[in-house]
């Protein structure tokens, strides 16, 4: 088991494909917390400014600045990408074969290969804390604005990303296992882990099917990291949109689970021809 | 990295079988390939030779039977690539990895050793090149990297799927003292090929399958079939029955010729002599492996359609050949 996981490791950093996306999340999670940090203190007018996340900055609200790029659906894209092509690349260039070969009990190999996910999802949730802290908290301490990291909450915030990661890469590996085709396997999973999150959220709205929402994966990981209401109250009025951080975390956990131990399943009862 | 099962482990495929869907690859097939001898797995295209071969490595479940190396099937071996070495295609890389890399995540899984990774890169003869990632590779790089990967365990067992493909006569070469080489260290060696020429002269057996049925199993030098003599005379019974005192068998073969079971061109011609008969020709014949070949496998072909699964119209070239080869049989 120790020789699989070290040789699934050293897949994982002998290609282009982590450093490549490893970039990404400097740039896309930094960019975003980058923009978001102007916005701490402005009053942005509306219909009713106490409620807005900015106007009178709590810990929520750098909770908000710093997982940004969670709340728009766009961060999960990338472990859910690394989670697809760590695997599919495996089908796609048939080196599944030689890796069935080295392990030919596929538990072990899926096993390996969900410890390999898991440490690669932990190591870019740190690099990803690192960027919106350095982008986002330098914004705001030169606006002169508080960065509460001196908070508990914004330090939860700061560890449970890894677990959001983490999940969010289990999600990509299951559909990968699911799919195959790399090509299907990305397009469904960017579909569903960007598209269908809005559509389906623009729906629930709709139906006022309140607390449906809180279910789909992307809503469970702002519940994970966005645990202070921003809004000092205001919002709270309208019912809570997210589960306690910690149910959320419970349940975004069994989506990753349990769709990389189904996909697994499948994908090891077929032939490789 | 010396292993305790270097004495070379049998390869014995059991009653295999192998359907999918409605059609069967692989057709309650039986046959052993011996310790430290070269068997050559032969057949045409799509006769099921890698389907067999990747049931053999647990890629492919049976659908039922056992292919089992040294009595275990592969799942079943503890650090498999220390024991059996298996090249499959050779396209099987990741473009954007080094060859090099490639082999070290394979010598993670059973704690091999990166030197140990590097000296097998001298012996296929790639050090350089494995440097560079696999995508840019040339088809003989990639042959020679896959063996570089079956031997990277020191396995007793090598399983090598068409492994002469895509190489020029170079290549073929190389593999040829190559493979003579592995065998010269007591290494089984299971080794696939459409061409019987290919390996002709590299293997002791040879397992020849066409539609996924054995049609024969035995050593090379048994494929050749005794070598008989060819005499053509102006009394071919007179001479016959002269033979048949002098303890030869013959058979007429019709124009004056009688097929002589004997390699000795000297005792026919003495026997003629005796027995006053004009020789008008006589030399020795053996069977040609690739007509042979051709023979045991032609005119089934099921990946030809119809047209090439019916018998011949003339019958004449359907019946399998007489040389026996123990091992034998359909």
């Amino acid at each position: 088991m120790g020789g699989a996981v070290r040789s699934e490791l050293r897949k994982v950093f002998t290609t282009r494909l982590w450093w490549g996306l490893l970039l990404g999340v400097v740039f896309l999670d930094g960019l975003i917390s980058f923009g978001f940090s102007f916005l701490v203190g402005a009053d942005l007018g509306g219909d009713n400014p106490s409620a807005s996340p900015f106007l009178h900055p709590n810990a929520g609200t750098i909770q908000l600045v710093f997982s940004a790029g969670f709340v728009y659906y766009l961060t999960p894209l990338i472990p859910l990408t690394l989670g697809v092509l760590l695997i599919t690349s495996e089908f796609r260039h048939k080196t599944i074969s030689a890796t069935y070969l080295a392990v030919p009990v596929r538990p072990v190999v899926v096993a390996a290969k969900l410890v390999a996910v898991v440490v690669t999802g932990a190591m870019y949730a740190l690099v990803h804390d690192l960027a919106v802290v350095a982008a986002g908290g330098g914004v705001l301490t030169l606006r002169g604005q508080p960065t509460f990291l001196d908070s508990g909450d914004v330090w939860q915030t700061l560890g449970v990303s890894l677990l959001t990661f983490v999940c969010w890469a289990l999600l990509g590996f299951g559909f990968g296992m699911l799919i195959q085709n790399q090509i299907a396997a990305i397009l469904v999973g960017i579909g569903v882990g960007f598209l269908a999150q809005i559509i389906l959220g623009i729906v629930f709205g709709l139906l006022s099917w309140d607390g449906v929402s809180r279910w789909l994966p992307g809503n469970l990981s702002v519940g994970m990291l966005v645990t202070q209401d921003p809004t000092n109250g205001a919002q709270a009025s309208s019912g809570d949109p997210y589960f306690s951080w910690w149910v959320s975390a419970l349940l975004l956990t069994a989506y990753g689970l349990a769709l990389s131990i189904i996909g697994s399943w499948i994908a090891s009862r077929r032939d490789i021809t | 990295m010396t292993t305790a099962t270097a004495e070379g482990a049998r390869v014995e495929i059991q009653s295999l079988t192998k359907r999918f869907g409605d059609f069967t690859a692989v057709d309650d097939l039986t046959f052993t390939v011996e310790p430290g001898r070269i068997t050559g797995f032969l057949g045409p295209n799509g006769a099921g030779k890698t389907t067999t071969l990747r049931m053999l490595l647990g890629l492919v479940r049976p659908t039922s039977g056992t292919a089992t190396i040294g009595g275990r099937t592969y799942q079943h071996i503890p650090h498999p690539i220390t024991t059996v070495g298996a090249a499959l295609e050779a396209t099987s890389f990741h473009p954007g990895r080094s060859g090099r890399d490639h082999l070290r995540v394979l010598a993670a899984t059973a704690g091999i050793p990166t030197s140990r990774v590097d000296e097998m890169l001298e012996l296929t003869g790639i050090p350089a090149a494995a440097s560079k990632r696999a995508g840019g590779y040339s088809m003989g790089m990639r042959q020679r990297l896959g063996l570089a990967a079956a031997l990277l365990g020191d396995p007793s067992v090598l399983v090598l799927d068409e492994p002469a493909n895509g190489l020029d006569p170079e290549g073929i070469r190389w593999l040829r003292g190559f493979m003579r080489h592995l065998a010269g260290t007591g290494k089984t060696i299971l080794v696939s090929s459409h061409m019987l020429q290919e390996v002709e002269q590299t293997v002791d057996d040879v397992v020849i399958i066409t539609n996924g049925r054995l049609v024969r199993a035995g050593r090379m030098a048994d494929l050749h079939g005794t070598t008989t003599s060819l005499v053509r005379t102006s009394d071919p019974e007179r001479l016959a029955g002269a033979l048949r005192v002098a303890d030869l068998t013959s058979q007429p073969a019709g124009d004056g010729v009688l097929t002589v079971e004997s390699a000795d061109l000297r005792a026919i011609g003495d026997v003629a002599l005796r027995a006053g008969v004009p020789v008008w020709e006589l030399r020795q014949q053996t069977s040609d492996l690739e007509d042979l070949f051709f023979a045991l496998t032609e005119g089934t072909n099921r990946n030809l359609g119809d047209g090439a699964s019916a018998p011949p119209p003339d019958g004449s070239r359907t019946p399998v050949p007489s040389a026996p080869v123990e091992g034998g049989g359909r």
